[in-house]
């Protein structure tokens, strides 16, 4: 199971601090994906993304778990921050965009 | 012409307009925003003293492997990110407003690309429907051979359009091409043909043998390409199809 955690950090002009705001978090569970969170609407779980491994465009039915790992080379621009992580499982998310390859 | 001669060309062309001086003399504030992907994304997220925030990437921190799978070097994603905001400065309006401005500048010292943060959110398809932004977006997409113009590349922001990430951009022919939504949009609207400013901006471009000062900010197949794309949009008289470099 793979967890990618989309952040962004706004600078507050007064302490001249980073800080940092949830945008979405992604769960790709074998063939299954789900995105929550406060701008969940900003991932797209259609993108296709190239594989640097093998230059192939890679989406979310070539497998969901491969297809979370290679989201950081998606999104190049520093706006977003990636942080992928392999987990054994995950807690139930209440409310969540859920996108299944199944038939 | 090698990279660094062409790193030197844009640091000579560059700072003649009041963003790109802000850009360039401001000091940064602060430490960067924390990543963490750092072995992926070693683009910085900073603050200039005027308040502006911007993006810093290294020459030093191009993903080798994903630039060569793009048909890029593992130079050219910083300086096409420049070269792509020169391009839009050279052929003005309408195309200077939906470009974010990018210059060459050392944080810390290393040399890279040094992007403005863009207004607004991203994913937004207003855009690609709205023909203000659309055929000016695909017009430059177009003929910068941009390979990975997908919805997380624009900002939206209920007003205005912003074009970001060039950094795989000015592609060869053959290379890859993995979204071109813009243009996709454009020829699928039926309006692929192109506006008498669009010819006149390409007519401009090519009655310059130095491409508007362009062809000296890349290598010379990748000018050559350039001048090709916009001399065969003109015999047309449309944009190029997604993926023809």
């Amino acid at each position: 199971m793979i967890q990618v955690n989309f952040t962004t950090f706004e600078l507050d002009r007064d302490t001249r601090e980073w800080i940092e705001l949830p945008v979405a978090q992604l769960i790709a569970d074998q063939e299954e994906v789900s995105i929550s969170g406060p701008h969940a609407d900003w991932i797209n779980p259609d993108l296709a993304i190239v594989d640097p491994e093998t230059a192939q465009r890679v989406t979310r039915a070539d497998g969901a778990e491969r297809w979370a790992r290679l989201l950081p080379f998606a999104y190049r621009s520093g706006d977003l921050n990636i942080e992928v992580i392999e987990v054994a499982a995950v807690e139930p998310v209440a409310a969540s965009f859920h996108y299944s390859t199944a038939a | 012409m090698n990279i660094d001669s062409q790193v030197a060309a844009v640091n000579a062309a560059q700072g003649s307009l009041p963003v790109e001086r802000r850009m360039l003399d401001e000091v940064f504030v602060g430490s960067p925003a924390p990543t963490s992907s750092p072995g992926i994304n070693t683009t910085k997220k900073l603050a200039l003293a005027g308040g502006d925030v911007v993006f810093h990437k290294p020459f030093s921190g191009v993903q080798v492997a994903n630039a060569i799978a793009f048909g890029q070097t593992d130079e050219t994603p910083p300086l096409h990110e420049a070269v792509a905001w020169r391009l839009a400065v050279a052929l003005g309006s309408p195309w200077q407003e939906i470009v974010t401005p990018c210059v060459l500048r050392d944080y810390a010292g290393e040399d890279g690309s040094l992007s403005l943060q863009a207004s607004g959110w991203p994913r937004d398809a207003a855009p690609t429907l709205n023909p203000t932004w659309c055929l000016p977006a695909a017009f430059f997409d177009s003929l910068i051979a941009q390979q990975d113009r997908h919805d997380g590349n624009w900002r939206w922001d209920g007003e205005r359009l912003t074009l970001i990430d060039h950094g795989y951009a000015f592609a060869l022919p053959g290379a890859i091409l993995n979204y071109s939504d813009f243009v996709v949009a454009r020829r699928g609207h039926g309006a692929a043909t192109l506006s008498p400013d669009e010819r006149d901006a390409l007519t401009r471009l090519l009655s310059d043998l130095d491409l508007l000062g362009i062809a000296r900010f890349l290598s010379s197949d990748c000018a050559q390409a350039l001048a090709d794309r916009a001399r065969l949009m003109l015999e047309r008289g449309e944009i190029l199809r997604p993926g023809e470099f």
